[in-house]
């Protein structure tokens, strides 16, 4: 039963992962690295067992955190980066997509969450039976 | 021996196996729901009316042999049981009819969320009876009410 808890809290640390991954495509949709590159769009992936190492195929861990090397472009020749054509490389992060992907995180958080209510409880009638 | 005679009758060997049962497809069924966003992953269960077939078999032969007496559980497809009686099952891919989506993984969410509500009271319904042949044990050797 114990172990119930801990595979539900394998999934929200995964979930609250991508959250942050989301958030953080989010705020740098217009971002510049330091040398001048854009910002490259992340993306978590997640494999079975509890970690690298477990093969136990229990839980849930974020295997890689993924840059993609994907861009959109825009016409602003008088931007600092703009190539000879005056076309600025800009992170190819769109809004639409990254909130649908944290509506799909925060839903999946909730039933992590639902589950570990459950094995409390069933962890909660299991010890009244010791009186 | 005298305690262990007095357990092991009546209903509380039956309400065992079947909180052993709960608990452990309990792990499985959180399982699955931490890994509704894994790529390639398949729902897996344990086979419950396999497991209800399996009891109710073993309590008609243990009806026959007078009623009493431990229950001698009988493997079947999915289900193995070890020399103390305590259930060893392994999880598997039980259903193959949900929608394969395009990450190669066939969750079905309303379903898993209602199986563990299901399982759950199943689990809580079981104890309550467990409590309630204990209580009754109680009263019995304490001698009044």
């Amino acid at each position: 039963m114990m172990e119930a808890i801990d595979i539900s809290t394998s999934g929200l640390v995964a979930q609250r992962i991508r959250m942050n991954t989301i958030a953080m495509n989010m705020a740098n949709i217009d971002s510049f690295n330091p040398d001048g590159t854009p910002y490259q769009r992340r993306s978590v992936e997640f494999q079975t067992g509890s970690g690298a190492r477990d093969r136990s195929g229990q839980g849930v861990h974020v295997a890689a955190i993924r840059q993609e090397a994907v861009y959109r472009k825009e016409y602003d020749p008088s931007h600092p980066y703009a190539d000879a054509d005056g076309y600025v490389s800009l992170p190819g992060i769109d809004y639409l997509t990254e909130m649908t992907n944290m509506m799909l995180a925060s839903r999946a958080y909730e039933a992590n969450v639902t589950a570990v209510e459950l094995s409390k409880s069933m962890l909660n009638s299991s010890l009244r039976l010791l009186g | 021996m005298f305690l262990e005679s007095l357990l092991n009758r009546g209903a509380v060997p039956v309400l065992e196996q079947v909180m052993n049962f709960t608990q452990q497809r309990h792990s499985v069924l959180v399982n699955n729901i931490s890994n509704f966003d894994t790529p390639g992953y398949k729902m897996q269960d344990l086979p419950v009316a396999e497991f209800d077939a399996a009891l109710q078999e073993a309590v008609a032969r243990r009806e026959q042999k007078g009623g009493a007496g431990p229950l001698e559980m009988r493997p079947s497809r999915h289900l193995r049981w070890d020399g103390s009686g305590t259930l060893q099952a392994e999880a598997a891919e039980l259903e193959d009819n949900n929608i394969l989506f395009h990450d190669d993984n066939n969750r079905f969410v309303e379903k898993q969320m209602s199986e563990m509500a299901k399982n759950t009271l199943r689990h809580n319904v079981t104890v309550e009876m467990l409590r309630a042949q204990y209580n009754g044990l109680e009263t019995a050797i304490r001698g009044r009410l």
